[in-house]
């Protein structure tokens, strides 16, 4: 019996890491070949490096303009996620805490407008803007995200708050704090751990964004990083070391932090969103 | 009391910053899709009523058709596919001792990787010059020296799945990996103790345990296959001549390469119409049937 128990074990282990080798099969070679040349990639797909042509990655830079595309990714993300924050925040706290008129049909609001796809509103959005001169700007774009990225962030809040105990309301509210005091002092303090998760949530389905991108953001000048690398592969279809470079300089950002929150990360990523 | 429903009162406009961006960016235009099914607008001149043409004109459009078909194929492959190696590798992860935390970190890795990265980068593996093709030739399999899978009108739309599939289903894995965290352990060890084998307590045990969480998938799955757009718009646009086109990109060529505005919008209200159909059935289904239940 022991010995079966060790062997099932073996295998378990055996399989689990075949996996997750393969898995990041693609990425390795991503960053092995972002600096290769590219002859050398054009002989042999998969190899190590014979030497180290770390020339690929600023070429890459300057070619794909990334400096205006990180630039363009840092305001657009950002301002995105505080918004989204502060938005879905009140409105947490304004329908658990206070217990808003309507809570109910908000509730089922922010729920169904979680399912309503991009391709619902991409075409009526893009005329609309076209119309108001939101085209092609990054203020477009901000609330475009914004929007985009309410509901899922609000459930997210609103089960966070749904948590947390009613005694420190009661406690502020005798104390004579207004609704605002005590959602600044009490309330967000308290809420600290989600609060990062929904920035971070927020800027990375930002940095990652394609369809609204691709739509919206025609002119060189504002394009996202997503969306440079899109283009950079189309310009420079025969040099893949180059390919592989610009890809790296898109992406890195997104593994540092994922690396460094990785529980963030997969919790507030999974949490709500497929759960029943 | 009044005092009460000043708070409730307060407590709305605290709502509102959400709910009118939301209304004004997402509901209102998608509102504005159903109404536009009905003109001829082109995105520029003033839109003109005409009707359910667009819908007649839609019954004989064989591409639309030919993409509703992809996207079948797409919803089956992904029903199946990522579930099965998520929950098997949940089941697994689950039951092994050191190291869970790390493997999951790795399995969920391609899931922040974002979709144009992850498809030009799996694109350029499957280009004949300088792909994978490079690789089988080296290996002297000379049958597969010219392996170009997104040129192929057979294997292409796999080939875009099989990236997408990539990037998902270590999600699924962790969806189904916290499921299983709440699967009753005194239950496992009873019916070891009568003797079921590993697959006997899977499939008796496990599986009604964690059903919720594998419903939610499936009802995800049935809605995401009718919308997804990312990848085969950033690997294929849906070629090689209409091989991999999806209701998506087939409505996005309507809407923003030959200015059919309406024609596209009265593709997608259907689209949409037949999600939402198919998610009340499922709800109603699940209500009816945990009705019967209690």
């Amino acid at each position: 019996m022991n010995k079966k128990k060790k062997l099932v074990k073996i295998v378990s282990y055996l399989v689990l890491i075949m996996i997750a080798v393969a898995q990041m099969v693609p990425l390795l070679v991503m960053f092995l070949n972002s600096v290769r040349s590219n002859e050398d990639i054009k002989k042999k797909l998969i190899a190590f490096p014979e030497s180290i042509h770390l020339e690929n990655f600023m070429i890459a830079w300057r070619k794909g303009g990334y400096l205006q595309a990180y630039l363009s990714n840092l305001v657009i993300g950002l301002a995105a996620a505080v918004i989204v924050l502060t938005v879905t925040g009140l409105a947490a706290y304004g329908i658990v805490k206070l217990e808003a008129f309507g809570k109910n049909a908000f509730r089922t609001y922010f729920t169904a407008g979680l399912s309503i796809p991009g391709f619902a509103i991409i075409a009526t959005l893009f005329f609309m803007f076209h119309k108001i001169g939101l085209v092609n700007s990054r203020l477009g774009m901000i609330v475009i995200y914004t929007a985009i990225n309410i509901p899922f962030n609000f459930m997210f809040v609103h089960a966070f708050f749904q948590g947390m105990p009613k005694e420190l309301d009661e406690a502020a509210r005798i104390d004579g704090a207004g609704e605002i005091q005590n959602f600044w002092y009490n309330v967000l303090p308290l809420a600290k751990p989600i609060l990062s998760t929904v920035m971070l949530i927020v800027f990375v389905n930002v940095w990652n964004e394609f369809l609204f991108a691709n739509t919206f953001l025609q002119d060189e000048n504002v394009r996202t990083v997503a969306l440079r690398f899109y283009n950079f592969v189309g310009k420079n279809s025969g040099d893949p070391a180059y390919i592989y470079a610009a890809a790296v300089i898109s992406v890195l950002p997104i593994l540092i932090i994922y690396m460094l929150m990785q529980d963030t990360f997969v919790e507030g990523m999974t949490s709500g969103s497929v759960k029943g | 009391m009044k005092q009460f429903d000043r708070r409730k009162l307060k407590g709305m406009v605290f709502v509102l910053p959400a709910f009118l961006i939301h209304v004004g960016i997402v509901l209102i235009p998608a509102v504005g899709m159903v109404w536009y099914s009905f003109t001829n607008w082109n995105g520029l001149k003033a839109p003109k009523f005409i009707g359910l043409q667009n819908y007649v004109t839609m019954l004989s459009d064989t591409s639309f058709f030919h993409a509703l078909k992809n996207n079948l194929i797409w919803m089956a492959m992904f029903l199946v596919i990522p579930l099965a190696i998520g929950l098997i590798l949940a089941v697994i992860l689950s039951n092994i001792s050191r190291g869970q935390m790390l493997l999951r970190t790795i399995y969920f890795l391609p899931y922040v990787v974002g979709a144009a990265i992850a498809g030009k980068i799996f694109a350029t593996f499957y280009s004949p010059y300088s792909g994978i093709a490079s690789v089988f030739k080296a290996l002297g399999i000379e049958s597969l020296s010219n392996f170009a899978p997104l040129g192929n009108g057979k294997l292409a739309l796999y080939a875009v799945a099989f990236v997408d599939n990539w990037h998902w289903w270590g999600f699924v894995l962790v969806l189904m990996f916290s499921a299983l965290h709440q699967v009753d352990r005194s239950l496992l060890e009873a019916a070891t103790m009568e003797g079921a084998g590993p697959l006997r307590k899977f499939f008796s045990v496990t599986v009604p345990q964690i059903k919720p969480t594998i419903i939610s998938y499936f009802t995800f799955i049935l809605i995401a296959s009718f919308t997804t757009f990312d990848y085969v718009w950033i690997m294929t646009q849906g070629g090689p001549s209409n091989a991999t086109e999806l209701v998506s990109t087939w409505i996005y060529r309507k809407s923003f390469i030959s200015y059919e505005v309406g024609y596209g919008s009265a593709l997608c209200t259907t689209v949409c119409g037949g999600c939402l159909a198919i998610y009340l059935l499922f709800t109603l289904v699940q209500k009816l049937r945990r009705r019967g239940e209690v």
